[in-house]
């Protein structure tokens, strides 16, 4: 009786839990940097508007080297819209930006204009 | 005319038995109050919170004012009499005095209406709204205990949804429609009740002019329906002890109040004590246990249940963290409070006693609580043991306890709406302790009315204030300085609200400094109150485009409250606009890796992450001056909301 009533519990706790996972907010895979592979960029949406501005959506340039960074960084969205900037990352530091953009996903991501700092 | 003469002695017919001064101590307690009340108009934000409204009333009114409450009270017998025309002798009414009636609750309505209380949106009606906007109240939670006002919220949603109008005009409706019918109530009382036409007036005065009248018939909560539940009972009860066989109706209505809002289970020991008169009149044994000595025991031991609860179930007696989220759970103020003066105040400091008496003078007819010390006064002529006053000071009683415990800047932004509902359970003490007053040609009938018909001007002066905007805000700011200087959380976010009302963004500024400054030799280290309102001023310096002292405002903030987030994005926003980028992307990284990184909390605070970028990228391609302009103007509806 205990033990199926465990498994019913369980099973309902699962029902529950299981939308939650599907839609709570994923990092896309980390992807290097054209130009600049030391940095990964890791995506996830955050609201869906489509028809309306766009999509909002959060990335994370993580550094995976030694030394700080700091490199200008253009993304282009399957849209064709881009997003720039220029930005300094510490060595094994994260950091995030967002904003609202065309498209659902980054299909090109470059770094240039590199400026690398080696830690002291 | 005015009188100070010691009182007569002799009979009840030729003027009542000796009193103690009579009609002069009811002068005297005016005259200390018109002076209160000039010292509170002198010092809007002291202690004399109660009573400082005249200090917001524009110059010729507070002249007008001034005059009429010295002119009402000293020329009452002038005009007395055409007044008195108009009261029926008799307890019957007839039909032209039921026009009448409803003629003036159809205007009442419309007052009230036109004349809504202007901060009603702030305090706990967003939250209010938001909850009745989630959640489909049905019959089940009516019956359920899960929540305090289930019934109130059913009706007025049911109402939203039958008509289709938006919830919070429907508050505002029923609270006005409601305040119609408590006209009709009160003045059907005040007329048809068994006495000298001079009393019916007082009664009529007391009901009308009570302060919390302009509260809860123009606002959007859920106190309306309880308090208009609340005047019936008490009306229930004044027929119970004149004989009638109202007892099942009031038993009725206390059911349904407390479904109305919680609050109503503090009516329980009077309606016990009822209860068991009418038990005790077939039963004697059950005598005993209403008799004073029964009744005080029967007191005290509810005190210490009371006790009980306080210290172990609420944990209430000390501040653990003494943050807001612990205010608002725990509700009372507590024994011990760990702040340095001023803003230590504890169940037991002297300034909250007065604090007390200010509230119920904002909730009731002030001349009640003349009456009431009157009759204390002259407690031998009173009638403080008769069955009726005793349930009246019950009711009254458990009402001051709980207003007594409960921390007053909880409820302030529509003058202690939480509180006020001690309101008509002073008002019928006040009106059954009166009745002896008013049986004989006592001198100080005609005294106690003109004091009462010119106090009546203060919940007037009230209801003009709060009805206009400008006015409601300059008396909060300044309410909000008292706060905190006393109870002090909770003070912040009334003087930003005071502060947020004024419609012009540079006198808004001046203001926002003025009161900081005020505010700083009083500032504990640190201090979250003031580093709240030192970020707000931060954001309305940005939304002016004064960056640079908005930087200083916002660092300002940062150091009372480092974990202040808005004040971190504000700090940065303002950075990004004295183009100082790589400062401005300094300052956001880590508030993003803290509130962003597992989930997005803000998404704001990532879009000036990538402005600030953007802005660093512009200045290493050294992009021109205008280009960058042309990108923050851009950028600007963005960030600053």
């Amino acid at each position: 009786m205990l033990r199926s009533s465990l498994i019913f519990c369980a099973f309902i706790l699962d029902i529950l839990v299981l939308p939650v996972g599907a839609y709570s907010q994923q990092w896309s895979a980390p992807r290097p940097l054209t130009g600049l592979p030391e940095v990964s960029l890791s995506v996830r949406t955050i609201v869906a508007q489509e028809g309306f501005r766009g999509n909002a959506v959060e990335w994370r340039f993580r550094n995976t080297s030694d030394s700080t960074l700091k490199f200008t960084y253009r993304l282009i969205s399957d849209a064709a819209d881009t997003i720039i900037g220029r930005v300094t990352i510490r060595r094994q530091r994260s950091v995030y930006s967002g904003w609202v953009i065309r498209g659902k996903r980054f299909e090109n991501m470059f770094a240039e204009d590199v400026i690398i700092t080696p830690a002291k | 005319m005015l009188s100070l003469r010691p009182q007569n002695s002799g009979s009840a017919l030729e003027g009542g038995p000796e009193l103690w001064l009579g009609s002069a101590l009811v002068w005297f307690l005016y005259f200390v109050f018109l002076v209160l009340l000039v010292f509170g108009a002198l010092f809007p934000d002291s202690f004399l919170w109660g009573i400082h409204i005249a200090a917001f009333l524009p110059l010729p009114f507070r002249f007008g004012l001034m005059i009429l409450l010295l002119a009402l009270p000293v020329f009452s017998r002038k005009y007395f009499p055409y007044m008195l025309k108009v009261v029926p002798y008799s307890a019957r009414l007839r039909a032209p005095h039921y026009i009448a009636l409803c003629a003036v609750a159809v205007l009442g309505s419309l007052v009230f209406y036109s004349a809504r209380i202007s901060t009603n949106m702030y305090g706990d009606t967003r939250t209010l709204l938001l909850i009745l906007a989630g959640k489909k109240y049905t019959l089940a939670d009516v019956i359920g205990w899960h929540d305090f006002e289930p019934l109130t919220r059913y009706i007025h949603q049911g109402i939203s949804f039958l008509t289709g109008l938006d919830q919070r005009e429907v508050y505002e409706i029923a609270s006005a429609v409601m305040g119609g019918f408590f006209i009709l109530l009160a003045g059907w009382f005040g007329l048809t009740v068994d006495g000298s036409p001079l009393w019916k007036l007082f009664i009529l005065f007391a009901a009308f002019f009570a302060g919390v009248n302009q509260l809860f018939f123009g606002y959007v909560e859920d106190y309306t329906p309880v308090y208009l539940c609340m005047f019936a009972f008490l009306i229930l009860a004044w027929k119970f002890f004149d004989g009638k066989n109202t007892l099942l109706w009031m038993i009725l209505i206390f059911i349904v109040g407390i479904k109305l809002h919680v609050e109503m289970v503090l009516f329980a020991p009077a309606l016990l004590y009822a209860l068991l008169t009418r038990c005790g009149e077939r039963y004697n044994v059950l005598k005993r246990w209403y008799r004073p000595g029964a009744l005080v025991a029967g007191i005290l031991v509810s005190i210490g249940i009371m006790a009980v609860v306080y210290i172990f179930v609420f944990h209430a007696y000390k501040f653990e963290t003494g943050d807001n989220p612990e205010k608002a759970r725990k509700i009372f103020l507590p024994i011990f409070n760990n702040l340095r003066e001023p803003h230590g105040y504890t169940l037991f400091s002297l300034s909250h006693f007065s604090d007390i008496i200010q509230e119920i003078l904002l909730a009731v007819s002030p001349g009640i609580l003349i009456v009431i010390v009157f009759s204390l006064v002259n407690w031998r002529f009173s009638g403080w043991s008769s069955p009726r006053v005793v349930f009246y000071t019950l009711a009254v009683f458990y009402f001051m306890l709980f207003d007594f415990t409960v921390d007053p800047l909880l409820t302030p932004m529509r003058d202690w709406d939480m509180l006020a509902l001690i309101a008509p359970s002073l008002t019928f003490l006040g009106i059954a302790l009166a009745k002896p007053w008013f049986q004989s040609p006592h001198p100080q009938a005609h005294t106690l009315l003109g004091v009462t018909m010119g106090l009546a001007l203060i919940p007037l002066a009230f209801f003009y204030v709060n009805s206009n905007e400008a006015l409601a805000a300059d008396r909060l700011r300044n309410l909000g300085v008292w706060g905190f200087k006393s109870y002090y959380s909770g003070s912040a976010y009334m003087v930003n609200v005071g502060c947020s009302l004024i419609p012009d963004r540079q006198q808004e500024i001046a203001e926002r400094e003025r009161i900081i400054k005020q505010l700083e030799p009083h500032a504990s280290k640190p201090d979250f109150e003031l580093g709240f309102l030192e970020y707000k001023l931060g954001a309305a310096l940005l939304s002016n485009r004064e960056c640079e002292r908005a930087i200083s405002y916002f660092g300002k903030a940062l150091e009372q409250d480092a974990y202040n987030a808005s004040a971190v994005k504000g700090l940065a926003e303002s950075l990004l606009f004295t183009r100082n980028f790589e400062a401005a992307a300094r300052e956001i990284a880590p508030l993003n890796e803290g509130i962003n990184a597992a989930g997005v909390n803000d998404f704001e605070a990532l879009e000036v992450a990538q402005v600030a970028y953007f802005g660093v990228y512009l200045q290493s391609r050294q992009a021109s001056s205008v280009v960058v302009d042309n990108f923050l103007e851009k950028a600007r509806p963005l960030l600053i909301h």
